[in-house]
């Protein structure tokens, strides 16, 4: 069992994260405060990824970044080459990822009480002011186990990172990936490892996730 | 001084308001669900409303809540969790003056009654203690305005007393001008000016605190 597995799938869930939480966590701020079509708009093309398959979403992806795509084709021209290298696992985790991050935070940001806000304008505070120094410290805890859900689900991805990475050893192969081909070929102590691997951090995640939500 | 001329609309439901006020308490009456709540909040620029809110000379229909210049004391919750007592009082300021430090941030904190509790957590404060801070907290920056939602309504009787006789001296001592949503005709009588009664979402005539008070039912009076 190699260890390039679990560093590159810790990688590409860190750096996944990373490229969401600011995207993600201002769509769940936009969600919190919305109403109406915009809202509902917003919102089904949030949840998408969640609910599509993720073989969808991998070739979805290809046809975006593909070097036939409309971003692939521009990246190609700048001598990039996105599909089937671990950059394209980091994409295929960040999209899979934010729904979770955006439906996390959501309440926690919907739940900031109004009188707090309230009193932030009248004190001065602009929407940008009012943000920083009313929202985010009440709502911060959410925040942070939104941002750890996140991360779990990105460590997990497997369909689309599949499709659009490829499972190439000492590239592309992050944990999950590792562990199909482990099980395909008959090698159970590996595919084994790996589940003891994933479940242990899964299970870390979802303790802080708690510990954080309670201490709202 | 406040000129008020203002129509809510909220959910099937229209508020219309029209006066004026200088210097002192004005006390907004009238059963639950009247429009003062309202009213005030479309004049603090919380709720978009038509017509004209002049203070101090300005129109701020139409002006952001933060660029009115307005303090706003709520009736409970509203003290920032995250910071402390000293915190909460200079969260409007400037940073630099966000200190004990400042000799107007001292000298409000001993006139409200807080300065033992500065470094305190919000959280350990009674009900009270809480609504001193609220008013320290909207007093610090010098609004032009201070309204105030029922900051009574969840407190003792001990504790309104209080409360009332630091927002009395606030008012008198500054010629602020205040204006103050509550239910009781008590709390009315012992601190206001003058009392601008509504119902059903129409706001009456500015009366005197006597004129009004012979409106009421013996019972309540």
């Amino acid at each position: 069992m190699s260890a390039y597995p679990v560093q590159l799938s810790l990688l590409v869930a860190l750096l996944s994260t990373a490229l969401v939480a600011v995207p993600g966590i201002a769509l769940a701020v936009f969600l919190s405060g919305r109403r109406g079509v915009s809202r509902v708009v917003v919102d089904a093309l949030v949840l998408l990824p969640l609910v599509l398959p993720p073989s969808v979403t991998g070739y979805a992806l290809i046809v975006v970044f593909g070097s036939q795509g409309v971003v692939g084709s521009a990246l190609s021209q700048l001598g990039i080459r996105l599909i089937f290298t671990p950059a394209a696992a980091v994409i295929a985790a960040a999209v899979v990822a934010l729904p979770v991050l955006v439906k996390t935070a959501e309440p926690a940001l919907a739940a900031v009480p109004t009188e707090l806000t309230d009193v932030g304008k009248t004190l001065g505070l602009g929407p940008v002011a009012l943000f920083w120094r009313v929202v985010l410290p009440v709502a911060w805890p959410g925040i942070l186990a939104a941002l750890v859900l996140a991360f779990a689900r990105a460590l997990g991805e497997f369909g689309a990172t599949l499709l659009f990475a490829g499972n190439i050893p000492g590239s592309t192969n992050t944990m999950p990936i590792e562990l199909y081909s482990a099980f395909q070929r008959g090698d159970e102590k590996t595919a084994l490892a790996y589940v003891a691997i994933l479940t242990a951090l899964s299970l870390v995640v979802v303790v802080v996730a708690a510990a954080l939500t309670r201490r709202r | 001084m406040i000129s008020v001329e203002v129509t809510v609309d909220v959910a099937n439901f229209r508020v219309h308001a029209a006066f004026e006020h200088g210097a002192g308490l004005l006390a907004m009456v009238g059963p639950s669900g009247s429009g003062k709540t309202l009213t005030l909040r479309a004049i603090a620029g919380l709720t978009p409303a038509t017509g004209t809110v002049t203070l101090h000379g300005r129109d701020v229909v139409g002006v952001a809540p933060h660029k009115r210049g307005t303090a706003w004391v709520p009736q409970k919750d509203a003290l920032f969790p995250f910071l402390d007592v000293l915190g909460n009082v200079t969260f409007g300021l400037p940073r630099v003056r966000r200190t004990l430090a400042d000799p107007r941030v001292a000298l409000l904190c001993e006139e409200v009654g807080i300065a033992h509790l500065l470094k305190r957590r919000v959280v350990d404060l009674s009900g009270g203690e809480r609504q001193r801070v609220a008013l320290a907290r909207a007093l610090a920056c010098e609004p032009s305005i201070l309204l105030l939602d029922e900051p009574f309504a969840a407190l003792d009787d001990a504790s309104r007393t209080e409360l009332g006789r630091h927002l009395r001296t606030a008012v008198d001592s500054r010629g602020l001008c205040a204006i103050l949503v509550s239910h009781d005709s008590r709390e009315v009588r012992r601190l206001a000016d003058s009392v601008l009664p509504f119902s059903r979402g129409q706001a009456g005539q500015v009366q005197s605190v006597m004129e009004w008070a012979a409106t009421l039912p013996k019972e309540t009076s």
